[in-house]
């Protein structure tokens, strides 16, 4: 018969089928054809407070909401409805194209998605620490640098004068504190701690940096000149730029590695988007 | 030249007990041949050190307390002109500093500053500098460009204020202003820009009574994160027209800028420093823990970044950046003239990369970790006035944006609506700074050696020594200043281990500013790093006025309060116009990094959107603003470093 043989029609089942689950849909989410229903709830209220006060903090504005007269939950829920009003509206427009800032916004998030899926979870083993530090030595180098107290005499004085005031300055065997009793006031700092040579060239002069780096540490030697005066110095710390132990920078090495495997895993991730991609060129270009 | 006063020696040892102290100042004192200010010549007490001590060298006078605004925007910035010709020019801004009575576009009145400037920085944006008044005034090689014509028109059409907003490129995204503003930004039109702001500079520049240091803004604000620096050079206008101010359009990472700094030093012999400001409105990121690639500190990345920002702004119009409440929650006075947000005016989370006593402490920390302290920041007050006008006092506030002037302007059903609304603004942000003379060098080295200090408006005097062998008569003396110097470092300075493992003394003066309100109480804010790592806060209260005492848990009865909020008036029958103290840290640990700076607090005095309120009728204490504000000053700290 026809409708037996209708009956075993797979199309006819096929269109059952979908009329069945959109009858079924429909009756899980009603579908609001006009687009012009705002439907609010306790949640959309507690999203949109703490959005527009920029604080998230659920057990407060929780009990804002409860404390609230009337007349400012109606305002409230206008400002809600509103907002959602204007969003609708937008995406009716399709601003998200248009609006370049919606545009870099919502790049910058997918971009975010794809790093955090390639990186999230990343983990360097003990091992690949000790490989990257091996590598990457320079980067961990510590540059020279000196802790010092001085003396300064501003010009004219001469270096016999100088040389004067070192000969009490180590009868007396005078201690940084006490530094300051002697001579002028420099002006800049009277003590230097850890100072790197171009802090202390661009203090004192380039010449002056050179032969302070190379005093030792302990008693007062000089005198110096600089491009102020001259100087008796009492080194208190040397230290000659060196590569750390491995030890010393382990934490940093960590960080360090970690996020060069992550920012390789991020572009690997992008690459593979790119894959998917063909770049088509206008002519001339 | 000696001018006859005598330096009285007996006076000046008289605090020194320590035999080899005296043995020392007799060696100094030779030196002391020729004192410009107040010493002469005093006999030497032993032949052999009079022959060992050079005889001839003038001795070291005490150095001067100058003032200034290092944060000045006059309508050649982009944003300022966007009230239209309601801000002043650069002329009219150095005049009003300078003291002399101007007029103020916004109103066409008369007005005048209280006192005197010293020292000005002029820090108009380096983005665009001056294009409204090139467009303005029809620059010929402006008007020449496409985008010259366009926003002339928009000026013709729509006003100053629609212009600026155009030439604020604030439609363009981020990325692509550079590229946008192409035609308009070559070499040619910003030297032409640069050298017109030089010439002002120069035409007001007068050694040893009015410095203008010459300097521009560098605007990066990368999401509206505020990471804004204040440039300020030591130079003179024939080397500064060697260069163009670096602006945000060639790069918006600090690390470019400073290398900037170093190639043009190099090349022009020019030297540089960096103040950041507001970074209350970073989202934390001016003093955050990384570089511009999220990568952490290098013990490089620190050095360069210490040797080229040694001061920052502490506060200014926009907002205080000390600390915050949910920060510092122990120290009572936290919630001063706070404004934790963007540029924009978006609340942001408070984080401890905005505000500059967490950058003090994560100083500490990353010099415990990389060897290097790139946060060993001096602390500087500016106005940051958009007016031309810097404007202090609470009682006479002309704003920070020339929008809204009037009293109804600001408060009120009528008031504008704006950003920066005035009545929300700080009236305040200067600093104070102890140089050698009143001239570019002197002041540019005094901000290098951060022998600065900020203050929220009032000319409050701070002096801070930290030493050894202070005596209490010592504090009293008219020699401080000469024996602060000797016995320790000034505020700016570092102290290396003592002897003995012993524990500095912090020599602190303070005064009131003389027309302004008494003080209540000085502060020392220490800030410290244990064997852990782990950074600790925490403010003593070391001197105030009255009879006040003490309690257990270190605070101090409250000054009270003399304003009377119908009349906008206070009296000085509270606090004290000067406070002094000889002050050693009861929990000194020799072994612990730290820093020190002091806070020094005014009584409570009305704040200024009170006296338009009143004005206007309007009960202040119905608006949602303090209505009386503490008053202060913010040393620069020292420094303990082991």
């Amino acid at each position: 018969m026809i409708l037996r043989r209708w009956l075993r029609e797979p199309l006819l089942h096929f269109l059952l089928a979908g009329l069945a689950m959109f009858v079924l849909a429909s009756w899980w989410e009603p579908r609001d054809d006009s687009g012009r229903t705002i439907h609010i709830g306790r949640e959309d209220l507690l999203v949109f407070m703490q959005g527009r006060a920029q604080v998230y903090d659920a057990d407060t504005f929780n009990a804002l909401l409860d404390s609230m007269s009337a007349d400012d939950r109606e305002a409230l829920i206008r400002d809600t409805a509103l907002q959602e009003a204007l969003y609708r509206e937008a995406r009716a427009l399709n601003l998200a194209e248009a609006d370049p800032l919606v545009r870099q916004r919502m790049v910058q998030q997918m971009r975010q998605i794809l790093t955090d899926e390639a990186a999230g979870n990343m983990q360097v083993s003990d091992a690949d620490v000790r490989a990257w530090f091996d590598a990457h030595q320079d980067q961990y180098a510590l540059p020279p640098s000196i802790s010092f107290s001085h003396v300064f005499l501003r010009a004219p004085a001469t270096r016999a004068q100088a040389e004067g005031v070192l000969a009490q300055l180590r009868a007396r065997h005078v201690s940084a504190a006490e530094a300051g009793d002697y001579g002028n006031r420099f002006l800049y700092q009277l003590n230097y701690a850890d100072a790197g040579h171009d802090l202390v060239a661009s203090h004192f002069g380039a010449g002056f940096a050179d032969a302070v780096f190379a005093k030792h540490a302990g008693e007062w030697q000089g005198p110096v000149q600089s491009d102020h005066g001259w100087h008796l110095i009492l080194p208190l710390r040397v230290t000659a730029g060196a590569t750390p132990d491995f030890a010393q920078v382990a934490d940093q090495a960590r960080e360090d590695a970690l996020a060069d495997r992550r920012g390789r895993a991020a572009q690997a991730a992008m690459d593979a988007l790119m894959q998917r991609y063909q770049i088509a060129l206008d002519d001339g270009l | 030249m000696a001018t006859g006063t005598r330096l009285d020696l007996a006076g000046l040892l008289h605090p020194v007990t320590d035999r080899r102290r005296l043995l020392a100042l007799a060696a100094v004192v030779p030196l002391a041949a020729c004192n410009q200010l107040d010493a002469a010549p005093a006999p030497a007490q032993d032949a052999r050190l009079a022959n060992a001590a050079p005889a001839d060298l003038p001795a070291d006078g005490d150095r001067e307390l100058l003032w200034g605004d290092t944060h000045v925007h006059t309508r050649n910035s982009v944003d300022a002109f966007a009230s239209g010709l309601a801000s002043a020019d650069i002329d009219t801004a150095y005049r009003f500093a300078r003291g002399m009575p101007v007029v103020f576009p916004k109103t066409g009145q008369r007005v005048q500053i209280d006192q005197p400037l010293d020292f000005m920085v002029v820090a108009d944006h380096a983005e665009n500098l001056e294009m409204n008044v090139l467009i303005e005034r029809g620059d010929p090689a402006v008007m020449a460009t496409s985008l010259g014509q366009q926003w002339h028109a928009l000026m013709e059409s729509s006003g100053a204020q629609a212009m600026s907003r155009a030439i604020m490129g604030m439609t363009v995204p981020e990325a692509e202003r550079p590229a946008y503003f192409g035609e308009v930004t070559t070499d040619a039109i910003r030297q032409q820009a640069w050298n017109a702001q030089i010439d002002a500079a120069e035409r007001n520049n007068v050694p040893g009574t009015f410095t203008a240091m010459i300097g521009w803004e560098w605007s990066s604000t990368p999401n509206m994160r505020n990471m804004h620096r204040v440039v300020m050079t030591n130079v003179d206008g024939d080397v500064a027209r060697q260069f163009l101010p670096y602006s945000y359009y060639l790069s918006d990472r600090p690390e470019d800028l400073w290398q900037f700094f170093e190639q043009t030093r190099a090349r022009t012999g020019a030297d540089f420093l960096a103040m950041p400001h507001n970074s209350n409105l970073s989202d934390g990121r001016m003093f955050a823990m990384q570089d511009s690639d999220g990568q952490p500190f290098t013990a490089d990345y620190a050095r360069t970044r210490s040797r080229w920002e040694p001061v920052a702004e502490v506060t200014q119009y926009k907002g205080t950046s000390e600390t915050h409440p949910q920060l510092s929650p122990q120290d009572e006075f936290a919630g001063f003239e706070l404004r934790n947000m963007l540029l924009s005016g978006q609340a942001t989370p408070v984080s401890e990369g905005s505000y500059l006593r967490s950058a003090l402490l994560n100083g500490l920390r990353e010099e415990q970790r990389i060897g290097v302290n790139p946060f060993q920041l001096g602390l500087g007050g500016a106005s940051d006035t958009h007016t031309g006008l810097s404007s202090q006092r609470e009682d006479a506030f002309y704003g920070k944006m020339a929008e809204d002037f009037l009293p109804r302007e600001r408060l009120g059903p009528g008031r504008l609506p704006s950003i920066f609304p005035n009545a929300e603004m700080s009236a305040g942000g200067l600093t104070g700074v102890w140089a050698d003379h009143n001239d570019r060098q002197a002041i540019f080295d005094a901000f290098r050696r951060r022998e600065v200090y900020a203050t929220s408006g009032p000319r409050i005097r701070v002096r801070l020594f930290a030493g050894t062998g202070f005596t209490a008569a010592d504090l009293d003396s008219p020699h401080f200043g000469q024996i602060g110097y000797r016995k320790g470092v000034p505020m700016g300075g570092t102290l290396l281990a003592l002897p003995r493992g012993q524990a500095p003394q912090l020599a602190i003066v303070a005064a009131r500013d003389p027309g302004e309100a008494n003080l209540d109480r000085v502060q020392v804010v220490k800030g410290w790093v244990d064997a852990q790592g782990q950074a600790h806060e925490r403010v003593f209260n070391v001197a105030w006025s009255g009879q006040r005492r003490l309690r257990a848990d270190g605070t101090l009865p409250d000054v009270g309060n003399t304003v009377d909020l119908h009349t906008a008036r206070y009296t000085n029958s509270i606090g004290a116009a000067e406070l002094s103290t000889l002050w050693t840290d009861p929990e000194f640990d020799p072994a612990q990094r730290a820093f020190y700076y002091v806070r020094v607090l005014q009584i409570p005095t009305p704040r200024q959107h009170v006296f338009d309120a009143l004005a206007l009728g309007i009960d202040p204490t119905t608006l949602d603003l303090p209505t009386t504000i503490r008053e202060r000053a913010w040393s620069s700290p020292v420094w303990y470093r082991p």
